[in-house]
């Protein structure tokens, strides 16, 4: 547990299993996370992978089947669904993917950025809100409802509402998920000024690409577990190839596997399809002067 | 905050305005019962007490406090408080007033010189307060108040001047007996006037008053005082206040407060109201009657709770969305219910102003209508709204809101997760159906009409009046339940009703009915509520117009059935003799008793008008003459019945004109009728004798005032019903089947007789005539030919 005091996020081997009608779905096998302060992080992976669940857990929506998490040193396994309901409240900040989620279509993007504070109870909410509508570069449009503003202008309302109650971490699912290349690009701007600015903690979900560039470090998970973890490197080349992110990603960041604190590790497809080795396939460590190496015992099948 | 609200509210608009729309007809339905009860109580117990004027010739708003046999002193004190302790509680206002002080009795005699033996007479005093505007002087003056004088001037009545044998401007002496040789001497007086009442009916003279001073002499109330001062001559024997309220302002708020008052005086004193008796009466039937009139609107409460529910359903289902934003930005369960809260609170109190004022308007348009909901010219309802109106509004208004929150609560408690959740999983089964609601209710109301029907029996042996059960509330009750319970078994049955048309024609329905069919059959939960609504709300308004449609023709069958035709005629004039109140020979009806109460009027004579010349009236459908006599005898085969009505008929007019119901008998009447035509003697009787007689016996029958009428005939049939007559005259039966077993009840016997045999036999006989008017034509056209 070291750098303790600087971790917004721990998470230690999070299970979580949904029960529907006659099937049990295991979303989340054991996965370990840590997020440090002020990191601006984002999580990719296929859909069904557990990303969306592992943010409900983070921000208190839910409960865990097993495993801790911490979140800003607080153990959310020990709070009593009331002190949940009211961390969630004053710690985290949401912004779902479906602008129906994050506002309230008949009310002005001020009264939406209001509201929080109406729940937790603040007086005056005016001023504040104003502020944060200006952060986000919507301070003339305060008195526009959701059909007046456009796709772009609507998730950047909800980040301003999401800071409403002054979090200390941002939670984001798919927040481009239904803009264009502009529009994305503009709201990714957004974060990464309130990530370097006000100290924010951000975390993003997501299957956009075009993240990776404003990102230190790229989570990424498979099948309910951390698989690798890609982190930028500081030379960027200029012909990048848009198809495939993994690829992509490949240009702009190095990927490291990530070991849990079991030990266990998960090897990249494409590695495994390249070293020819399937499920239950031997392989030996050996250290030799440079550390550690790992070898593929090819004589056994 | 506010803002907040009023945008959720613009939000759903038209929802919330059809939500309050019902929320004020709930509160109109619910003030308008209330408000029409009263208002048709105040009427008929208005109405009442002006009956009872009438019969009793007593002014029903009299109130009297009396106390006898006090010291002067205590008299005096209670005068003083009368007012404020005792009359004023009572909340009406006050029309006239008056105290009645009376002494001990005493002997008075002319003031003679001469000392001739002379009878004395006892007497005493009787001061009235205000009596001179109740009064005209016959003779002389009023008393005059001169002190100094040692003789008081006195007034008496023309009965008392007869029976005390007191003559005009003489001096009498009082005197009292205090042993056997000794008289003391009380007081000299002065009869300076005599006097009658000014008018007999006038409420001032109630409770004998004018009666009472037939042997007094009238004083005036100061010189009661001063007479009164040595105790050891003359003492006052009683005094007793008087106070005459208008009971036209006797409304339904005040009623119970002036029962209760009079029971708490009476704790104290000798307190009377002469209208408490019908009040009370009227208390306890007005109760049942309101108990009725909440029955009869259940089924359309019950709709208005169901209207309720389905609009607050879809206001929540619109706002999911928004409870699952405000849910994820950490709003807590309770905090978004309170804004429901809030918002119900808001149409509750509109609705809880408003409903009254259109209830009351509801209550006018339904004193002003009839049984058939066409308007017709009445006089208008006394219809207030009271503070009790109010409370019933608000209860309304509190079912109102719990029914609006039930949805909101079970959406509130949702998190985002399950709501996402919820709306990818198939519907389940509604609450009544999984515990099979609607066959516990169909099986509760077929239960209830089983042990109703039991009941009536055990009514109909027990005769009890028809009256308070016409509209029997557990009937109702039970027809309601079953339409609820009906249209949910519909509603489960439904889907397989149409699978059934489906598979019938599997292969042969076009597309559109095959596609149609194939959704019928899964209903979505929020259709099966407004499909559930509809069936109710129509099944609920057929069932109540068909009920008052049943009502209205029981209550008017019994009233046709009681009567007989449509005008019933006593075709004699009486003539009263012996009255100085009217002259001889002249036509009245049945004696105005505050006219002739103290004089025995005696009829002589009887006037005919022929009965061809109501035979040639205009308008008339059909005309027929009828012998009745209520108290005969009837002899026969060693018994003797008394008191059985006797009706003589015409049988081929009288089966033409009268009304009857076909199933009352076993057959239909006219054949009745044709077997009395046969045999002149024939006679049918009622049922209750059947056990004494057989067909063929013979039997006599007798009535009159010495048994001087005398008929001779033959039974030939039994009967149970039979116009105008009813067997069980006595109302005042309680029904318990307990009683049934063992005890016999009185029931009234009637036998038919041919009216023909009866007036060749008894050529005198009094009929009365029967009269079927055309149809339009009204009573108004008959009687001015009369």
């Amino acid at each position: 547990m070291a750098d303790n005091k600087n971790l917004v996020v721990e998470c230690d081997n999070l299970v979580k299993i949904y029960k529907a009608k006659d099937l049990e779905v295991v979303a989340l096998q054991g996965l370990d996370l840590s997020v440090e302060k002020g990191e601006l992080t984002a999580i990719i992976g296929k859909s069904g992978s557990g990303k969306s669940t592992l943010l409900n857990i983070i921000a208190g929506l839910e409960r865990p089947s097993a495993g801790k998490v911490f979140v800003d040193g607080k153990d959310l396994l020990k709070f009593t669904d009331k002190e949940l309901k009211e961390f969630n409240r004053s710690s985290i900040g949401f912004v779902w993917q479906n602008t129906a989620r994050n506002i309230i279509p008949y009310l002005t993007a001020q009264q939406n950025v209001e509201v929080p504070m109406m729940i937790t109870g603040h007086k005056s909410r005016s001023a504040w809100a104003k502020e944060l509508l200006q952060m986000v570069g919507l301070g003339n449009k305060r008195n526009s409802r959701l059909g007046e503003l456009s796709g772009g202008e609507q998730q950047r309302v909800a980040i301003a509402i999401s800071l409403a109650n002054s979090p200390r971490l941002v939670l984001a699912d798919e927040p481009t998920g239904s803009v264009d290349g502009r529009t994305a690009h503009n709201i990714l701007e957004v974060f990464s000024r309130l990530n370097k600015e006000l100290g924010i903690t951000v975390v993003i979900v997501t299957h956009d690409m075009r993240i990776s560039k404003m990102v230190n470090r790229v989570i990424s998970i498979s099948d309910g577990m951390i698989g690798s973890e890609l982190f930028k490197t500081d030379c960027l080349s200029h012909n990048i190839d848009n198809s495939d992110i993994q690829s992509f990603i490949s240009k702009t960041h190095d990927e490291f596997a990530i070991v849990d604190r079991k030990g266990r590790m998960r090897i990249p497809e494409e590695l495994m399809t390249k070293m020819n080795i399937k499920g239950g396939q031997k392989l030996t460590i050996h250290e030799n002067d440079r550390g550690f190496e790992v070898f593929v015992d090819s004589l056994s099948k | 905050m506010l803002a907040f609200l009023y945008q959720r509210i613009r939000n759903n608009i038209l929802l919330f305005v059809m939500l309050l729309c019902g929320a004020i007809l709930a509160s109109a339905i619910v003030s308008c019962i209330p408000m029409y009860s009263n208002a048709i109580f105040q009427r008929l117990l208005i109405k009442d007490l002006e009956q009872m004027q009438k019969d009793t010739t007593k002014y029903p708003g009299t109130y009297s406090v009396e106390m006898i046999g006090k010291s002067r002193e205590e008299y005096q004190k209670v005068d003083k408080i009368m007012y404020s302790k005792y009359a004023s509680q009572i909340s009406l206002p006050i029309k006239d007033k008056t105290a009645v002080i009376i002494t001990d009795p005493f002997n008075i005699e002319e003031e003679r010189k001469t000392k001739t033996w002379r009878k004395s007479v006892i007497s005493s005093i009787a001061a009235f307060k205000n009596i001179e505007e109740h009064i005209t002087l016959l003779h002389g003056r009023l008393p005059e108040n001169n002190s100094q004088n040692d003789v008081y001037e006195v007034i008496v009545s023309q009965n008392a001047a007869k029976n005390l044998d007191l003559i005009l401007n003489n001096t009498h002496i009082l005197t009292k007996t205090v042993s056997y040789s000794e008289t003391k001497t009380i007081a000299k007086v002065k009869v300076v006037g005599i006097f009658t009442y000014k008018d007999k009916a006038d409420a001032f003279w109630d409770e004998d008053n004018y009666r009472n001073l037939d042997d007094r002499i009238v004083m005036l109330e100061s010189d009661v005082e001063r007479i009164t001062e040595n105790r050891e001559l003359l003492k006052i024997y009683s005094m007793k206040w008087m106070y005459f309220y208008d009971y036209y302002e006797l409304k339904s708020e005040n009623i119970k407060k002036i029962i209760s008052t009079i029971y708490e005086q009476r704790l104290t004193a000798r307190v009377n109201l002469n209208l408490l008796g019908v009040v009370e009466e009227y208390l306890s039937r007005q109760k049942d009657l309101s108990i009725t009139l909440w029955i009869l609107t259940l089924p359309f409460i019950v709709i208005i709770c169901f209207f309720t529910l389905m609009i607050s359903g879809l206001i929540v289902k619109n706002d999911e969305n928004e409870i699952s934003v405000l849910k994820s930005r950490g709003a807590g369960t309770f905090q978004i219910f309170f804004l429901y809260i809030i918002q119900s609170l808001i149409m509750a109190g509109i609705a809880f102003i408003i409903g009254p004022i259109l209830g009351k308007s509801i209550c006018r348009i339904m004193g002003a209508s009839n049984g058939f909901m066409e308007l017709v010219s009445r006089k208008s309802l006394p219809i207030r709204i009271t503070a009790e109106i109010y409370q019933f509004s608000l209860l309304a208004a509190a079912i109102f809101v719990v029914f609006v929150l039930i949805p909101a609560f079970r959406a509130c408690r949702t998190s985002i997760v399950q709501y996402k959740r919820k709306k990818n999983t198939e519907n389940k089964q509604a609450i009544w159906e999984k515990f099979f609601l609607d066959i516990v209710v169909l099986l509760i109301s077929v239960y209830g009409l089983y042990k109703f029907s039991d009941r009536q029996n055990v009514l109909q042996k027990t005769g009890a009046s028809g009256q308070e059960l016409q509209i029997d509330p557990i009937l109702y009750m039970i027809s309601t339940l079953f339409v609820i319970g009906i249209g949910l078994l519909f509603l489960r049955l439904y889907p397989y009703l149409i699978n059934c048309i489906y598979q019938l024609g599997k292969n042969r329905w076009n597309s559109v009915l095959y596609y149609s069919l194939i959704n019928t059959r899964r209903i979505e939960s929020n259709a099966r509520f407004i499909m559930l609504f509809i069936i109710l709300s129509i099944s609920f308004g057929v069932l109540s117009s068909n009920q008052a449609r049943t009502i209205n023709q029981n209550l008017e069958d019994k009233i046709r059935y009681e009567t007989g035709a449509d005008i019933v005629l006593y075709p004699y004039s009486r003539v009263v003799l012996d009255s100085p109140m009217s002259p001889a020979k002249s036509f009245i009806p049945p004696p105005d008793p505050v006219a002739l109460r103290n004089y025995k009027p005696e009829v002589l004579e009887y006037d005919e008008v022929p009965y061809r010349e109501y035979q040639n009236l205009d308008g008339i459908e059909g005309i027929t003459r009828v012998f009745e006599e209520e108290k005969s005898i009837v002899k026969g085969n060693s018994v003797d019945l008394e008191e059985v009505k006797v009706l003589g008929i015409v049988p081929h007019e009288f089966a033409k004109l009268a009304w009857f119901r076909n199933d009352l008998l076993p057959f239909h009447i006219n054949k009745y009728m044709n077997v009395m035509t046969q045999s002149p003697n024939a006679a049918l009787l009622s049922k209750d004798m059947q056990e004494k007689f057989d067909l063929g016996d013979s039997i006599s029958i007798q009535w009159g005032k010495n048994k001087e009428n005398t008929l001779l005939c033959r039974v030939h049939g039994f009967i149970n019903y039979f116009p105008t007559y009813n067997p069980y005259p006595d109302n005042n039966v309680t029904f318990a089947s307990e009683e049934l077993n063992g005890v016999k009840w009185k029931t009234k016997s009637l036998v038919v007789v041919n009216f023909s045999t009866l007036q060749s036999k008894l050529p005198g006989i009094r009929y009365n005539i029967w009269i079927e008017k055309k149809p339009g034509v009204t009573d108004g056209t008959i009687n001015d030919q009369l």
